[in-house]
């Protein structure tokens, strides 16, 4: 079979390759290969490998020489891609068996009982996962070489006799469905969808006359007997999961509804809902996709508090566990829209399946986080379990979901009120959210200070809904207080950190202030006072003013860390002192953290850190993030309390103040703050000493 | 000198006594040698042009459109440089920006003024306390309590949807303004130690009282043979502040025979506009009292010293602090004694026995007996007419004002 690849065999020495023939156990053939006019090729075949000796398959490139003796990644980029992402080896494909490549790759396995009992196996459930339909782009004029990558880095050729034109491909379909094994035109529709290549190539066939005499269309009646065929051999329960029903009362066995399902791509599968086994124990739960690819969950859902389902139950099951609401994260790679089933196995009480609803709606981002993160209904009754329910499943798929957002568009529109200065000595930044009617006051105080004479000022409008009226208050009000300033917005809300980050693009000045909107000063003077601060102090990384409530009581004198044994596992944030008078004198202390309502740093500094992390979900630790990260840096932190600002925040810091969503936000970003200490990424605040 | 004098509304439309005490010291002004006086008063804006927020009124007289509200005390109209108010100052280019109150007008008009004029000298005269005081500036708790000290946290106990915070940022807005004049003036010594309490820095800030046009005392009423000095007049709005309804409530209370010998005129108008509440106690009050009490509707300032001719005391019902009030004056000027509460700028301008007797504020029980006693003590009427005390005539105060303005320039703190 390698004498019709000269090509390639000039460049791999013989023991690269083994002909199947001679490799025991592995057997492969391929039923058909179409090279398509739209440039395409479409390989349907099976493997048989019985002693898992094959990592996947690989697509070899004509010519090039390095690719057989490099790394494995540039050899198979197509499938091996696909396969190390999820960070497992390649044997993993038979497993997972709809591989979307980068470049538009996909193979899809199918069941192909046919097989089996040609090589003397007994079919059955799981154990027929031989077929594969292969499509992968190429150009027109070219013939891929196709191969099975061995696990002692060996390739078996994959014999393909290629077809081209209409008429060959059309016969060379019909003969693959008129065979047997026709299920696999069925996996095409079911795995791959309308979208795929193939279906477009059955579809799109040409006109009955140009082939047969039949007289009906050859392409719609062998698809349609294909179909029937598959539906018979599939069975009822892979073969249309969306038949199934989303919740199920079988008080003998099992009561369970599944409330929702997201799709995380390659990182799995976040779904939730409860149940309840009055009777017994289940003796497997397990996730199936649709070609009946099965993964044990059973010991993957984390237990969640429902005390709806225990009101509703109470009176019919005498021992409803108020914990019976799961939340689970499956390691099956899925993609939206595609369908899910859960399958609970009581043994000789037989099987329970239903449907895990698959989210597929546009939402993305922060919604969907927020969405995922209200999937913890109580959080306060699970709080012991809460951190490792993070760790487990919801954190890591909030962190996929915040990770995948789509980069700031493009367009940031900038309008500049009257001339900032030409080298500015401050950028002095403020996101807007919700409420802009503060920039009146903050330029109200900002109007006599000579130092923003040196300063600009930039206002980032984070919020789509303020945008019209924060431009309208900041044409009237710059005309009266005279004070230049920009305006930036971009129609979209990218958090706090987001804000920040867009702002500092575009700072100039020498040394960045980070603002916050409710932050009014009670002097002028403070910025210069800060930066003399940020250049005498020893190490000096960040320097901060004190903050005070209208009532001159602390509201930030230092940020430090906090542990809460009613949340165990988190690491809080708290503002020490807060509320009490302040009688510290003027003179600068260091602390382990600042807020970032008010903080003056150097600009390169926060370029060179990358700025504020934009992972944490709308705006918490972002300020003691990019502390800890300045402290990796050698960087020590102020407060300088002769600066003097009142800052008139009203969000509570104490997590038992947060409403429920609000407060699963703080607990979400706690999590991703501790896992990054734990990973070494930030210097953990509690081994911060202190300098005197 | 050159002085432009802005008032929160101009007395042909709007009666009040901060209006006729801007407009009065707009008229001394030019009285004086060597000092033109512009006035502007704000206007509604059906008195104005679509177009412009200006509009002459009369010779150096303008009208100005604004609509601030209590709240925020944000200006409605235009700000920047190029603004029609902007233009009319640079053009007038004054010494001296003499602020009678802000409200309507937008606090934010001080820098409008500061940045079209940087000489010129900014005056403030406050009146009542807006700028300290949401509930229209009175400092009564929206329950009806009196209010003693400003404090952001009790001003969300009147108003619970706005937080402590909002108060405290409109203080801070207010206050980065009123850091811009040069000046103030209270025409009470009690508002002048609120406002410093409220925690107003300046280095000057002056009592001088509003002036008054001059004129001549009347005559006392002459009396028939036996007949008591029992004719009582009060001059005002009818609303609830002004405390029409204690009055009624106290000769509602009188014995019948001491109502017999006594009268009470009304002249004021303003009852339509009231709470339903509040109207039907009043309305309630008046049939209790019947041929006791007269109402007589509005009344223009220039009829005051006719109408005073008629009746013996000017009785005041308040039931807030008030600052200056111009009716004690006009009883003063024309020579008539005054009974009021006894508290704030009333308790200030009357000491009980001199000018006038004064009774336990909101308490119509109080009033009752005081006027039992005025009906019993025939002497009481002369006796108080002698320690009348002089009014603040117009020249003399605007004299006062203009003392003032040119020891800004000098830098003389006070």
């Amino acid at each position: 079979m390698t004498e019709s690849h000269p090509q390639v065999l000039d460049k791999v020495t013989g023991a690269s390759i083994v002909a199947s023939a001679k490799f025991d156990s592995l057997r492969s053939f391929v039923d058909l290969a179409i090279a398509t006019e739209g440039g395409y090729a479409v390989v349907i075949g099976w493997i048989f490998d019985p002693l898992d000796k094959s990592r996947g398959m690989a697509r070899l490139s004509p010519g090039d020489g390095k690719a057989w003796g490099g790394d494995t990644e540039a050899r198979f980029g197509w499938l091996s891609k696909g396969l190390k992402r999820n960070g497992r080896d390649h044997r993993q494909f038979i497993r997972h068996p709809l591989v979307h490549g980068v470049d538009g790759t996909q193979l899809v396995r199918v069941e192909r009982s046919d097989v089996s009992a040609a090589m003397n196996q007994t079919p059955g459930a799981g154990r027929d996962m031989h077929g594969f339909i292969l499509t992968t782009p190429v150009p027109p004029s070219e013939e891929p070489v196709l191969a099975i990558e061995l696990t002692d880095d060996r390739y078996v050729l994959l014999n393909c006799r290629w077809v081209r034109t209409p008429g060959d491909i059309v016969a060379g379909l019909r003969q693959v469905s008129s065979l047997p094994q026709s299920t696999l035109l069925a996996a095409v529709r079911a795995g791959l969808g309308d979208e795929h290549p193939l279906f477009a190539l059955v579809r799109d066939m040409p006109a009955e006359s140009q082939l047969a005499s039949s007289g009906a269309s050859p392409v719609k009646s062998v698809f349609a007997r294909v179909v029937k065929r598959a539906q018979g051999r599939m069975g009822a329960v892979l073969n249309d999961l969306s038949q199934l029903p989303t919740n199920i009362e079988k008080p003998e066995t099992v009561l369970v509804s599944i409330d929702r399902g997201y799709p995380l791509g390659q990182a799995g599968f976040l779904f939730f809902g409860w149940y309840l086994t009055p009777k017994q124990r289940p003796k497997g739960i397990s996730v199936c996709d649709e070609f009946g690819n099965q993964v044990q969950v059973a010991d993957r859902m984390a237990p969640i508090s429902r005390l709806d389902v225990v009101s509703a139950y109470r009176s019919r099951f005498h021992n409803v566990d108020e914990m019976c609401g799961f939340v689970c994260l499956a390691p099956i790679p899925t993609y939206g829209g595609e369908p899910r089933a859960l399958c609970f196995d009581f043994g000789e009480f037989g099987e329970t399946w239903l449907k895990i609803p698959s989210d597929k709606t546009a939402s993305e981002g922060l919604t969907l986080a927020k969405d995922m993160l209200g999937v913890i209904a109580d959080p306060a009754r699970v709080r012991t379990r809460l951190f490792e329910i993070f760790d487990t499943s919801l954190g890591k798929a909030i962190e996929t979901v915040i990770a995948a957002r789509p980069p700031v568009k493009k367009r940031i529109d900038i309008l500049q009120f009257g001339t900032a200065p030409a080298e500015p000595r401050y950028s002095v930044i403020v996101p807007l959210y919700g409420r802009c009617d503060f920039v009146r006051h903050q330029l109200a105080h900002f109007a006599d200070d000579p130092d923003f004479r040196t300063a600009e000022l930039i206002y980032v409008v984070d919020d789509p809904a303020i945008i019209t009226e924060a431009l309208d208050l900041a044409a009237r009000y710059h005309e009266v207080f005279g004070v230049p300033l920009r305006l930036v917005w971009y129609g979209e809300n990218r958090g706090y950190a987001g804000a920040n980050n867009i702002g500092a693009d575009l700072a100039r000045g020498q040394d960045m202030v980070l603002l916050n909107s409710d932050v009014l000063p009670q002097h002028g003077g403070w910025l210069a006072i800060l930066a003399r601060a940020l250049e005498k102090l020893p190490a000096a990384g960040a320097v901060g003013p004190l903050l005070q409530f209208g009532d001159g009581s602390i509201q930030h004198a230092g940020m430090y860390p906090k542990t809460d044994a009613t949340w165990p596992g988190f690491l809080l944030n708290s503002h020490r002192h807060m509320g009490i008078a302040w009688t510290g004198g003027d003179g600068p202390s260091e602390h382990p953290m600042l807020t970032a309502a008010c903080l003056m740093l150097r600009t390169a500094d926060y370029r060179a850190l990358g700025g504020f992390d934009e992972n944490y979900v709308i705006g918490d630790f972002e300020d003691s993030d990019l502390c800890l990260r300045l402290r990796r840096y050698g960087k020590r932190l102020y407060l300088v309390p002769e600066a003097k600002l009142w800052h008139l925040e009203r969000q509570s810091q104490n997590l038992d103040g947060l409403a429920g969503n609000r407060q699963m936000i703080t607990l979400y970003n706690a999590w991703r703050y501790m896992t990054k200490i734990r990973k070494g990424g930030l210097v953990d605040p509690r081994t911060v000493e202190i300098g005197r | 000198m050159k002085v432009v004098v802005l008032s929160h509304g101009h007395p042909v439309f709007s009666k009040g006594g901060g209006e006729y005490a801007a407009y009065y010291l707009w008229q001394g002004l030019n009285r004086e040698p060597g000092v033109e006086a512009w006035f502007v008063g704000r206007a509604h804006p059906e008195a104005l042009h679509s177009f412009s927020t200006l509009a002459v009124m009369g010779e150096r007289d303008y009208l100005i459109g604004g609509n601030a509200i209590i709240a925020d005390l944000t200006a409605t109209t235009p700000l920047g440089a190029d603004s029609d108010f902007a233009e009319l100052l640079r053009q007038i280019d004054p010494d001296v920006v003499h602020f009678h109150h802000y409200v309507h007008l937008g606090i934010e008009l001080l820098r409008v003024v500061r940045n079209a004029c940087p000489r010129a000298r900014i005056v403030m005269t406050l009146h009542e306390f807006i700028a300290i005081c949401v509930n229209n500036g009175q400092m009564v708790k929206t329950d009806g309590r009196l209010c003693f000290h400003y404090s952001p946290r009790e001003c969300n106990l009147c108003f619970r949807h706005l937080k402590p915070e909002d108060f405290f940022l409109r203080e801070r807005y207010i206050k980065s303004f009123f850091a811009l004049a040069d000046a103030f003036i209270s025409p009470s010594d009690f508002l002048r130690r609120r406002y410093l309490d409220w925690g107003l820095e300046t280095r000057h800030f002056e009592v001088i009282e509003n002036g008054l046009p001059e004129d001549d005392r009347v005559p006392p009423r002459t009396l028939a043979d036996g007949e008591p000095r029992g004719r009582f007049a009060y001059f005002g709005q009818i609303n609830p502040y002004k405390g029409v309804d204690v009055i009624l409530e106290a000769i509602a209370g009188l014995p019948k025979a001491s109502r017999k010998s006594m009268s009470l005129d009304i002249f004021g108008g303003s009852l339509e506009y009231q709470p339903e509440a509040f109207r039907q106690k009043v309305e309630t009050l008046l049939a209790a009292c019947g041929n006791t009490v007269h109402l007589h509707g509005v009344y223009d300032p220039a009829e005051i010293g006719r109408l005073m001719r008629e009746v013996d005391w000017v009785v005041m019902g308040s039931i807030w602090w008030e600052n200056s009030p111009l009716v004690i004056q006009e009883a003063y000027k024309f020579g008539r004694p005054v009974i009021c509460p006894d508290i704030g700028g009333m308790a200030e301008k009357v000491v009980d026995g001199v000018g006038g007797l004064t009774y336990r504020a909101r308490d119509s029980v109080s009033l009752a007996a005081l006027i039992k006693r005025i009906l019993a003590d025939a002497a009481l009427f002369d006796r108080l007419c002698r320690t009348l005390p002089p009014y603040p005539a117009l020249r003399a105060i605007t004299r006062q004002h203009l003392d003032l303005y040119e020891s800004i320039g000098q830098g003389i703190a006070v």
